[in-house]
């Protein structure tokens, strides 16, 4: 808590401290708290095979994908919330050094081992895995412990003798020999040897803090007092007067190319093996003291701080200047480079700059400027410079500035002055309001709409190889061979008419920077090249740099651009590679560029301005990252549960919302990372996004496999490609086993059905009907119901019209069925045997079937006693007549009045069912229906007759 | 928002109609219950629902036997009898008992749902099967009644409509009434057979038959 509270306040301390300083001028990207880092003081970092940068603070471990950092505390199992040390093991699983033990990290669980049970309570400052895979524990105060590769953990430097060590750091050089780092020297220990070396022994400074061995095996030594290398058995040391800004070294870094990271008390230095560049806060830092160093596989220096977490350094690629460090306005306009390579600077607001390479002077009202706002500068070939601006021209020449009189231009907003490369003494004047102007020194000649422009604002202006002028304008692209224009705009291609900058390339290429992106015009032809987010996108200018890379100032930042690349293109993603961003995240001052503020130095570098001030950037700096990015799963959620066990892929067709969250990983231009995924299943080609999460609402039954790799921000593809199979089950209604068994158990009712009334002719048991009933009624019938309620449950949530289809479908299949059933059950509950029961449910059969009260059924029962008793099959088999003739009717016939009669006259009965349609109608009955009929008489020995006369009749009559 | 108990044994059948009730805006469907015994032990502690879904066949007291009980107890319930099949018998004399209504359990949701909100709303259904079972019981001679119970002229003609298959639209329109008139004879109707069957039962007790 202690430690806490002066982090806090040293924390405090430094932001005040940093933004007094100059604003940041070198591309250190900064995380720290408010990028969600657990605290700002760093201990350790380390990246782990995945790519994760783990990063241990004063307070919680973290880690970082590149735009989150997810966060460990003790309540996760860290025995201490200070992390001093992380290393990873060769099987992937994290070590951690806290002040009160260590503790391993496996799958996202932090616990620790009871062979490390003993450091319990010790502060571990580092933990080193050597090559007989020991691992090896520095403490404070309680010497060196290893971990050998049986799983027993010894305290070595007690074992020799040396008691209440405080150890620093471990490191093994390749002879096998292991070096201990302590405040007191430097022990060598090799075989049974265990030898101290101090400063007796030629050391030049014992107070370790960090060892490291470079790809040489040399062994260097970060002191209190300077950097040391022992090379053979001769030390080297390394302080103020190589350069090094501060002696107190934290940590040391050795890089592939065989320089070195320090860092110090003073900030960080980079190390060539003979000088020191120093960065501190001044350079960007975000803090004084840098606690550790760390090189990532894209070669990015990671610096963990005392209170400002983590900067990231890629590279020295913009040199930024704006108000705080010489500027006198951050609003930059234009550049132009003089005979004596010095480059001035046009802004709006703060008149103009001349940087010599090391010192900004400025030139403004004192100097004869009338208005400190301008826009361009151009030298002429007699070596005076133009500066155009709010107020007209003026004219730079011999030390003082003089405004061009308004007899002899008399008008304002100068965009841009070209010199004619043709005719002497001629400049072409672009204007604002006005048109475009050429002017010979002493007459001039306007071009405005009444002379034939789209536009009277004009932007630029620029000459081709075959001497045409043209013009960018507020109204398309005009082109000027001497006599006429020839007008571009929308309708021939350009993606707006607002056209901001034009550039003409080697190949004599037009490149139209507008309003809404970027064209490229080529014999006549138009296009508008886009990426995944070119639209909308405002484009400022477009230059080509001494590689003759062509870069896009844009509101976004600058693209760097391949038009070879995109145009060779047959995807998607390459038209997207094509593109890369750069911008505040790379080092760029700001985001938002100027109309035309490019300019390429003969130097090489590229000067570009915004409105919050200028970048220099050195393309030749631009090293292509061809690092694979990572790529993990970070969760995978199925209808919002989150699947843990990755093995688990087999879900019910209810949980069919599947969201994968991923992860790339790739620090360069974290953000920019671009991720190809499929859903093989469902989608044909890849898809792309750069966002983190795919999402599939409502997946029907199938099998599918998700896959997605990344690309970074250089279009180097991730090493693999993660997929994850999963199986979404048919629900159980449509799979074949249920529908087989729903065939299964219909077929087998109706033949025991059908049994049942071959054994009723023999015995004829009121019980046992009964019983079979209420079984039928009880497990069949309601597990039909359950189905039709279920699909109805199912249809009222939200899912596919097809699916609500088939649902409806199912429940009414399921629906009809229970209606069988209720007939049959009906026919067999002995309780329903009177004559009564049989017209009941006559009347009801007719009340269901003719819904509309159409035709009109009169029935007769008179001469029924309706009490009484009817045996089963006479009764199922009329009931069954009887249906098959109401059904013909209302199927097949078009009769308007229906007779129902049902008599009984001691043991004889009769039914008759006679209707008025039409005979010819009448005829077109269903043979089943007849057959059914013919059949069911025959059942119960009645006698049928069926006739058509004005209409239908069917008459049965029998015996009981 | 009216609240809807229901007494049914069948799990699946139950949770189904529960969550499908309790989705809906207007109803709200807290109690359900898989027997008569547990509904009453629930009524004692809250509130008692303003509909009741009553399956008929349940472990310990019978669906016919716990409208009775339920019916003395909250007068105001009105009762759905719900049954797998068309058991004339048994729905009728569930009405007796004083249930306002059936439905099969194979009725699908939106109509349970709509059913619900027409029994609330003052109206009650009657099937053609029922009406001829009501002609057929006012009409018998031999059931104890009470005089005041008698059906009206107009109820006569509501059910004798029932009983030729017309609809309560043609009903109404019949005998150029409003719907609401039709459901409100109905209702009426369904009130005196339950007056009915209490008078049957108090003189079958005279009779020392109970």
């Amino acid at each position: 808590m202690k430690s806490r509270l002066i982090a806090i306040s040293f924390l405090i301390l430094f932001t005040c401290l940093v933004s007094k300083s100059n604003s940041q001028t070198l591309p250190f990207k900064s995380y720290s708290i408010q990028q969600g880092l657990s605290e700002s003081v760093v201990h350790s970092l380390i990246q782990d095979d995945k790519g994760f940068i783990w990063v241990g603070t004063g307070f919680g471990l973290n880690r970082f994908d590149g735009l989150r950092f997810q966060q460990y505390y003790e309540s996760h199992g860290l025995p201490d919330n200070r992390v001093n040390a992380i290393h990873q093991g060769g099987d992937g699983q994290l070590w951690l050094g806290t002040d009160s033990g260590a503790a391993v990290m496996h799958n996202d669980s932090i616990y620790t081992p009871d062979n490390l049970r003993a450091l319990d309570g010790m502060t571990i400052l580092d933990i080193f895995h050597d090559r007989n895979d020991e691992h090896w524990f520095s403490t404070q105060g309680n010497g060196v412990w290893r971990l050998d590769a049986a799983g027993e953990l010894k305290n070595i430097s007690d074992a020799h003798g040396y008691r209440g060590l405080q150890v620093r750091s471990v490191q093994q050089t390749p002879d096998g020999t292991v070096w201990i780092g302590t405040r007191g020297g430097l022990i060598r220990h090799k075989d049974r040897e265990f030898k101290l070396i101090t400063e007796n022994d030629g050391l030049p400074e014992q107070r370790i803090r960090t060892l490291e061995v470079d790809y040489d095996g040399n062994l260097w030594i970060g002191t209190e007092r300077g950097l040391i290398l022992k090379s053979n058995d001769e030390f080297y040391h390394f302080h103020h007067d190589h350069g090094l800004n501060n002696l107190n070294i934290h940590s040391v870094t050795a890089l592939d190319d065989g320089t070195f990271w320090l860092g110090t008390e003073a900030g960080a230095s980079h190390f060539d093996g003979q000088n020191f560049r120093n960065y501190t806060t001044e350079e960007g830092l975000s803090a004084v003291l840098v606690y550790e160093t760390m090189e990532d596989r894209e070669g990015n220096i990671w610096l963990g701080t005392l209170g400002g977490g983590l900067n990231m350094f890629s590279g020295e690629r913009f040199l930024n200047f704006n108000v705080d460090n010489g500027l006198t306005n951050n609003v930059v306009t234009g550049f132009e480079e003089d005979h004596n390579n010095h480059i001035w600077i046009a802004t709006y607001g703060g008149g103009v700059l001349r940087y010599d390479g090391e010192n900004l002077q400025h030139f403004g009202e004192q100097h004869g400027l009338s208005d400190s706002k301008l826009y361009s500068i151009l030298e002429d070939s007699e070596n005076r410079l133009w500066f155009g601006g709010r107020d007209g021209i003026h004219i730079f020449e011999d030390g003082s500035i003089q405004k061009l009189s308004e007899d002899l231009f008399p008008y304002g907003v100068v965009r841009r002055i070209v010199e004619d490369d043709y005719e002497d003494g001629v400049f072409w004047i672009a204007t604002y309001n006005d048109g475009v102007f050429r002017f010979d020194g002493s007459k001039y000649r306007q071009f405005n709409t009444e002379s034939g422009l789209l536009n009277n604002t004009v932007m630029d202006i620029k000459r081709d190889k075959e001497g045409t002028w043209w013009f960018a304008t507020y109204g398309g692209v005009a082109a000027y061979d001497g006599d006429s224009f020839q007008h571009y705009t929308i309708g021939d291609g350009l993606p707006s008419n607002g056209v901001i900058h034009i550039h003409i390339d080697h190949e004599d290429r037009k490149w139209f920077s507008t309003f809404n992106g970027v064209a490229i015009m080529e014999d006549d032809e138009i296009t508008a090249p886009a990426g995944d987010e070119q639209t909308g996108i405002i484009t400022y200018f477009t230059t080509q740099d001494h590689s003759n890379q062509y870069w896009i100032g844009t509101n976004r930042g600058i693209f760097r651009f391949n038009p070879d690349k995109f145009f060779e293109a047959d995807s998607r993603i390459e038209r997207i590679k094509a593109f890369k961003l750069f911008n505040q995240k790379h080092g760029l001052i700001a985001n938002e560029l100027n109309a035309g503020a490019s300019f390429v130095a003969s130097d090489g570098t590229l000067w570009l301005g915004t409105v919050e001030g200028l970048s220099q950037f050195f393309p030749d700096r631009v090293q292509p990252n061809n690092t694979p990015p990572g790529i993990e799963f970070e969760e995978i959620m199925v209808s919002g549960m989150m699947v843990t066990d990755s093995d688990k892929n087999v879900f019910p067709h209810d949980q069919s919302f599947i969201q994968f969250n991923f992860i790339g990983l790739s620090f360069e231009s974290s953000e920019r990372i671009l991720y190809e995924y499929k859903l093989e299943g469902l989608d044909d080609e890849w898809q792309t996004t750069r966002e983190r999460v795919v999402q599939y609402p409502s997946l029907t039954p199938n099998q599918y496999r998700f896959r997605v790799r990344a690309y970074n921000a250089d279009g180097v593809q991730s090493s693999h490609t993660l997929s994850y199979a999963f199986t979404i089950k048919p629900p159980f209604w449509l799979q074949w086993w249920f529908i087989a068994l729903l065939i299964l158990a219909v077929g087998g009712l109706i033949l025991f059905y059908y049994r049942y009334f071959k054994a009723t002719k023999q015995i004829d048991i009121e019980p046992m009907r009964v019983q079979i009933a209420s079984d039928l009624h009880d497990d069949v019938g309601s597990s039909l119901t359950e189905l039709a309620l279920q699909t109805d449950f199912l249809r009222a949530g939200n899912i596919s019209d097809e699916l609500r289809d088939t649902l409806k479908q199912l429940g009414d299949q399921s629906r009809k069925i229970v209606s069988s059933l209720d007939d049959i059950v009906w026919s067999i509950d002995a309780r329903n045997d009177t004559a009564g029961d049989l017209t009941d449910r006559m009347q009801d059969y007719v009340n269901h079937i003719f819904r509309s009260g159409q035709p009109e059924v009169r029935y007769s029962f008179d001469k029924l006693n309706m009490d009484e008793k009817l045996p089963v099959h006479i009764k199922e088999n009329i009931y069954l007549i009887f249906k098959e003739a109401v059904n013909n009717i209302s199927k097949h016939s078009n009769a308007t009045e229906v007779d129902i009669e049902f008599a009984m006259k001691g043991r004889d009965y009769q039914l008759l069912v006679k209707d008025n349609g039409s005979a010819t109608n009448g005829l077109k009955k269903s043979g089943q229906g007849l057959r059914n009929i013919k059949l069911r008489a025959r059942r119960i020995n009645a006698d049928l007759e069926l006739s058509k006369n004005g209409g239908y009749t069917v008459k049965v009559e029998g015996k009981i | 928002m009216i609240k809807v108990g229901i007494v049914e044994d069948n799990v699946k059948i139950r949770d189904l109609i529960q969550k499908y009730l309790d989705m809906q805006d207007n109803l709200s469907c807290k109690a359900a219950m898989d027997s008569v015994e547990d509904m009453l032990e629930y009524m004692e502690k809250n509130d008692p629902p303003d509909v009741m879904l009553m399956d008929i066949q349940l472990p310990g007291m019978s669906g016919i036997e716990g409208i009775s009980i339920i019916k003395e107890k909250y007068p105001e319930v009105e009762i759905i009898m719900l049954t797998v099949y068309h058991d004339s018998h048994k729905i009728f004399n569930s009405l007796m008992a004083g249930a306002s209504g059936y439905l099969l359990k194979h009725t699908s949701l939106p109509e349970i749902k709509e059913s619900i909100e027409t029994l609330a709303s003052g109206g009650a259904p009657m099937s053609p099967q029922i009406a001829r079972k009501v002609i057929q019981h006012f009409s018998d001679k031999q059931q104890v009644k009470k005089p005041e119970s008698n059906l009206t002229p107009r109820e006569q003609d509501i059910v004798n409509g029932l009983v030729d298959g017309l609809s309560y639209k043609l009903i109404a329109d019949r005998y150029d009434i409003s719907i609401d008139t039709v459901r409100a004879h109905i209702r009426n109707i369904y009130k005196k057979l339950h007056v009915n069957s209490k008078a049957e039962v108090i003189a079958k007790s005279l009779k020392g038959e109970i």
